[in-house]
């Protein structure tokens, strides 16, 4: 077959940077990484001791590790339960017809374009306990007492950084419904509601299955965000440092932890293997509900 | 669209609506602004801003655009950014082509592996990274930073690319074909401008989270390549948190994010609308 | 016009099923190949060359006044690696600039190419790059954990090989600032020469004690009659004030349990970390006592006193524990304190007084560094007593640079100390150096563990864990982490305060050289 293998030929040459880079910059140094967790290793003085499967065996017992496995599962589904329904409901009063509905979708860039850690430092600023306006307008309102501390509380501190996130996803979410509700004919709503039908029907029988595949995209989005992007790291590191006790760590901020303060080079990537583990299954089972629902 | 008639009260709801949406977007931003612009001293006292009259100042400002390192930095993540859009731009797109159109064995499987390379997370690769940057001379260079944001976003363009050059019609690159042209030929003639708008994507994606990267930025620069995030972290030194100045840079190093993704927003809309997300 | 080239999107769940399989196939060829590659990859790595030593040159002595004279007559650039707070934050116009830029006018064949990071990052970026094996820095910062680390990888140059330090500037250097430096000292090899030293101490609000007739206290019970008469929450005055953020608070609670009499090593050959003794769990109960009655409930989110010191200048709060620059508050015209004291930090009655913290901080020569004899030169010159004198005379209260007390007794006398208030941070600070303090952070797993007691400290702060049952849960998490440090290293690490004790005399003359008005003299 001549075609197939100039094809082949072809893409051979179009494939090869694309393919060198994953090989050398991506394949090499995850296995590198890979034998970097059976080892106990500390990057001070570089020395591996073998320890087989020894890291994971210890990550099972470990208390630290399965707090922060639970704390990182709450996020993502907050993340990705309240988060992502968010963004869809900003999407749909932003596709309402009013004025300066442009400037308002341009604003919705703005949180996911602001550097992270700025995004961070903002926020706490909003949210802190000493000098925060939103403490303080509750406060003289009444309805909470002085100085009431968010961040520094073990109950709400992790809820604090999940609503940071909130603000720094949702809008991108909310951009990318956006762009899959260009799409949506409007002659097919139109005539949806001269027959009849009510606003929530068009929702649900209408939008809800054309935006199935931008919802897919966007919870996986949310879940690598909130499993490893910069909503797992520079927030945490940015806000709370882990505190208050270890009631705000997450795997990611865990891994780095281990491996860097802690001086536990093998035992942090090890967390962090199990990260990409739950990301992986994360994102498979939802392709498998989409690719169902077809 | 049909204009829809709405009445009176449905308007100001969704007016009220809109503006309290935008109010949650924008808040923290343009609190960070006048934060930016405020004295430390009325900052940390209570009551806080929108509370007490402030006196507006430019030290901040002035403060940070002369401490030199600062600019420097400034071009540096610059001349980052545009590199790697660029690499991403040309790998990911001969990528994505041969990917979408063209048939040969394994494709299928590369397909799947592309969107599976995205999940990994960079932590885990991040010393051997440093370790094999430093085998080929890269570290600490423009070039090794370029392959070191690369990575975060190679695997995610190259599929999103994948999505848009799918929307491009076969009969097209059939006719390109009847006529003789290799297909490498046909990618620059005719796939390419038919999908630039997927391109805009592409390149406010990339060079936002080149922009945006801390961790690569910490690490793979040390004394000649120095990138603004880690600038930024600066701020956060053991003997102070001076939340205003750190407010000032950090407002200054989202401005050309900000910018880039408010100008090009329409193009952003149109290139996911033409099928990169998929 | 349909495309008939199959997308991602349409694949039915056989089709699916037999792309996994594929999927699988040639994700395990893939894996074989690499970590083949990886293998060969790991076994070709050449053994590390064991470290060359530098050709020594005579060197000029750290206490000479001028900088020392021309060294090479090429023109040479070195790299100088330093964090934020020694100076050299974003202000290049202010103190921790200055002496590079005298350096450099004094030897015009030599440019110094500084290079700053935040403090936070500073081992996260060494260690990468010192074990990645790549020239980066002459000089670079380093301080106790630093260098316990990372002598252990022998990443940086003992001053011995560099022309060493002779035995009367070894004599002067303050003992808990030469622990900073060295790894294992006293006889433990000197790595680098001490930048700075400074200590906790207590300072008050001089106008709201006086106007209140209240005494400076010198013990804790009298601390706390103060603070009850100070605090006054409903307009926003607080009696004290310490940032309670994990990341930076074992300082103060070494304070508390030091006026507890504990110690938070155990005397025993293994330097057992023990939080849990009844000393330290008292100490954890003493600071929630306070944070519940005393202090703003926005402190558990502010790291140190950097977060705080802006309160202290908006006349906030009433007493503060931090090193000493603080005080200096009262020389900014529009600070709302006109008047403070500093002295001792108190500790219960019937208990040997102190408590407190110690910092220092100095400046080593990694191994990898290319101009080695030069950096020496640097590094001495920044210990010099007109550097370091100058240093302090740079501090100020909002502490944009970290500019505390030389770390060279003979430095600490100067004439130019002697006006209010450098003068009484000076004898505070002499003071408190009389006591039992250090930061702990001569031995290896210091970060971990602290991290560790600090969290613990955190969840008996806001009430999740009793005193005792978090002291405990920290013990336990410290057992783990020391057992490989214990079985690598085994203990022996300086305790300074042993040399300390035999210096009261000293310290009682040099505070007696600083002369201060009647009413900043406090009964010991």
């Amino acid at each position: 077959m001549p075609r197939l293998k100039a094809e082949s030929r072809d893409a051979a040459i179009l494939l090869s940077p694309f393919f060198v880079f994953l090989a050398v910059f991506m394949i090499y140094p995850l296995i590198a990484s890979f034998y970097l967790t059976l080892n106990d290793i500390a990057l001070s003085d570089l020395k591996p001791v073998f320890l087989g499967i020894g890291n994971y065996v210890e990550l099972f017992s470990d208390k630290l590790f399965q707090q922060a496995l639970l704390q990182t599962l709450a996020y993502l589904t907050f993340h990705t339960a309240v988060g992502v329904p968010f963004g869809l409901a900003i999407a749909l009063l932003f596709n309402e017809e009013f004025r300066g509905r442009g400037f308002a979708r341009a604003c919705l860039l703005i949180p996911w374009a602001t550097p992270p850690i700025v995004a961070a430092m903002l926020m706490y600023i909003l949210l802190n306990a000493g000098f925060g306006p939103v403490i303080y307008a509750f406060e003289i309102a009444g309805l909470l007492p002085t100085q009431y501390t968010i961040f520094g509380n073990p109950d709400l501190a992790l809820l604090g950084l999940a609503i940071v996130s909130l603000w720094k996803s949702s809008p991108l979410f909310a951009f990318i419904f956006l762009s899959g509700l260009q799409n949506l004919p409007s002659e097919v709503v139109e005539s949806a509601r001269v027959y009849g039908a009510s606003s929530v029907g068009i929702f649900r029988r209408i939008t809800l299955p054309f935006l199935k595949p931008v919802l897919a995209v966007n919870c996986i989005l949310s879940g690598i965000l909130a499993l490893s992007g910069t909503q797992a790291f520079d927030i945490v590191i940015g806000i709370t440092g882990g505190g208050p006790g270890y009631r705000t760590y997450m795997l990611y901020f865990l891994a780095w932890n281990q491996a860097f303060p802690w001086n536990r080079l093998g035992y942090g990537s090890t967390i962090a293997y199990v990260v990409t583990i739950i990301a992986v299954v994360f994102a498979l089972v939802l392709l498998r509900i989409w690719y169902r629902r077809k | 669209m049909a204009y829809r008639k709405r009445s009176l009260s449905r308007r100001i709801v969704l007016y009220v609506c809109v503006l309290v949406v935008l109010g949650f977007v924008l808040s923290p931003y343009l609190l960070g602004i006048v934060t930016s612009f405020e004295r430390e001293a009325e900052l940390v006292g209570r009551p806080p801003f929108p509370f007490k009259a402030i006196s507006l100042v430019l030290d901040n400002y002035m403060y940070i655009l002369s401490y030199e390192p600062f600019s420097l930095a400034f071009l540096d993540s610059l001349m980052v950014a545009v590199l790697t859009t660029c690499f991403v731009m040309i790998a990911g797109s001969m990528g994505a082509f041969a990917i979408a159109h063209l048939r040969f064995r394994g494709r299928n499987f590369l397909f799947n592996f592309v969107v599976v390379v995205y999940m990994l997370p960079a932590l885990a690769m991040l010393i051997p990274i440093v370790v094999l940057l430093k085998e080929l001379a890269l570290l600490d260079t423009i070039v090794g930073m370029m392959f070191a944001h690369s990575i975060l976003l190679l695997p995610l363009m190259t599929w999103f690319l994948i999505g848009i050059y799918e929307n491009v019609p076969a009969d097209i690159l059939e006719a390109l074909q009847m006529d003789g042209t290799s297909r490498i030929r046909s990618l620059f003639r005719e796939v390419i401008p038919l999908s630039r708008f997927g391109f805009f994507l592409i390149l406010v994606f990339s060079f936002v989270t080149s922009w945006n990267d801390l961790m690569f930025a910490n690490t793979v620069g040390i004394v000649q390549v120095k990138l603004l995030q880690p600038r930024i972290l600066e701020f956060m030194s053991g003997a102070r948190v001076l939340y205003t100045q750190m407010a000032a840079a950090g407002i200054l190093s989202s401005l050309p994010v900000v910018a880039l993704a408010i100008v090009l927003q329409k193009q952003i809309i149109a290139g996911i609308m033409k099928g990169a997300i998929k | 016009m349909t495309s008939n080239i199959s997308t991602g999107k349409e694949k039915n769940l056989a089709e699916q099923g037999t792309d996994r399989r594929k999927f699988l196939k040639y994700g395990a060829g893939v894996v074989v190949v690499a970590a083949a590659a990886a293998a060969g990859y790991y076994a070709l790595q050449p053994a590390p060359a064991p470290p060359t030593p530098t050709t020594t040159a005579a060197t000029t002595a750290a206490t000479t006044t001028a900088p020392p004279p021309v060294t090479t007559a090429a023109p040479t650039t070195i790299n100088f690696y330093t964090t934020g707070h020694m100076g050299f934050m974003y202000d290049v116009g202010r103190l921790g600039w200055k002496p590079v830029e005298r350096y450099m006018a004094a030897n015009p064949n030599i440019k110094i190419k500084t290079m700053v990071d935040s403090y936070f990052d500073v081992y996260t970026k060494e260690s990468t790059t010192f074990a990645a094996g790549t020239y980066a820095w002459d000089v670079a910062y380093t301080n106790g954990i630093l260098l316990a680390e990372f002598s252990v990888g022998d990443y940086w140059t003992p001053l011995d090989e560099l022309g060493g330090v002779p035995p009367e500037v070894i004599d002067d250097m303050v003992p808990y600032a030469r622990c900073a430096s060295s790894y294992k000292g006293p006889e433990g090899t000197l790595y680098g020469l001490p930048r700075m030293y400074e200590i906790f101490t207590l300072m008050a609000n001089a106008d709201i004690l006086d106007a209140k007739g209240i005494k400076f206290p010198t013990s804790y019970e009298e601390f706390l009659e103060a603070c009850e008469k100070v605090n006054d929450p409903k307009h926003g005055v607080y009696a004290f004030e310490v940032g309670l953020k994990q990341g930076y608070l074992l300082s103060p609670y070494l304070c508390f349990l030091h006026g507890n009499g504990g110690s938070l090593w155990k005397n025993d050959n293994m330097q057992t970390v023990e939080p849990d003794s009844p000393e330290s769990i008292a100490a954890v109960e003493d600071m929630v006592y306070l944070f519940k009655n005393f202090m703003p409930p926005s402190a558990i989110e502010k790291i140190a006193f950097v977060e705080a010191s802006t309160d202290w200048y908006n006349g906030q709060m009433v007493f503060g524990l931090f090193y000493g620059w603080p005080t200096m508050v009262v020389t900014d015209p529009t600070a709302k304190i006109k008047r403070v004291y500093n002295w001792l930090w108190p500790g219960k009655k019937k208990i040997v007084r102190s408590a407190s913290q110690t910092a220092s901080e100095s400046y080593g020569v990694p191994r990898t560094a290319k101009y080695k004899k030069e950096a020496w030169d640097f590094i001495q010159y920044l210990s010099s007593r007109e550097v370091q004198v100058q240093d302090t005379l740079g501090m100020f209260w909002k502490q944009e640079n970290e500019e505390p007390i030389p770390s060279y007794w003979s430095y600490m006398t100067d004439d130019r100390f002697k006006a209010y208030p450098m003068n009484i941070i000076l004898r505070a600070q002499l003071a408190q150096s009389k006591y039992r303090a250090s930061r702990y952070d001569q031995r290896p797993s210091y970060g971990a563990y602290a991290a560790a007691i600090e969290a613990e400290i955190v969840n008996a702060l806001t009430e999740k864990k009793k005193p005792a049952d978090a002291m405990k849960d920290a013990r336990d998490a410290c057992d783990k982490i020391l057992e490989t440090e214990y079985a690598k290293y085994g203990g022996g690490y300086w305790d300074p305060w042993t040399e300390m004790q035999n210096l009261g005399s000293k310290i009682d003359k040099l505070i007696d050289a600083i002369p201060v008005e009647d009413q900043y003299k406090f009964p010991f």
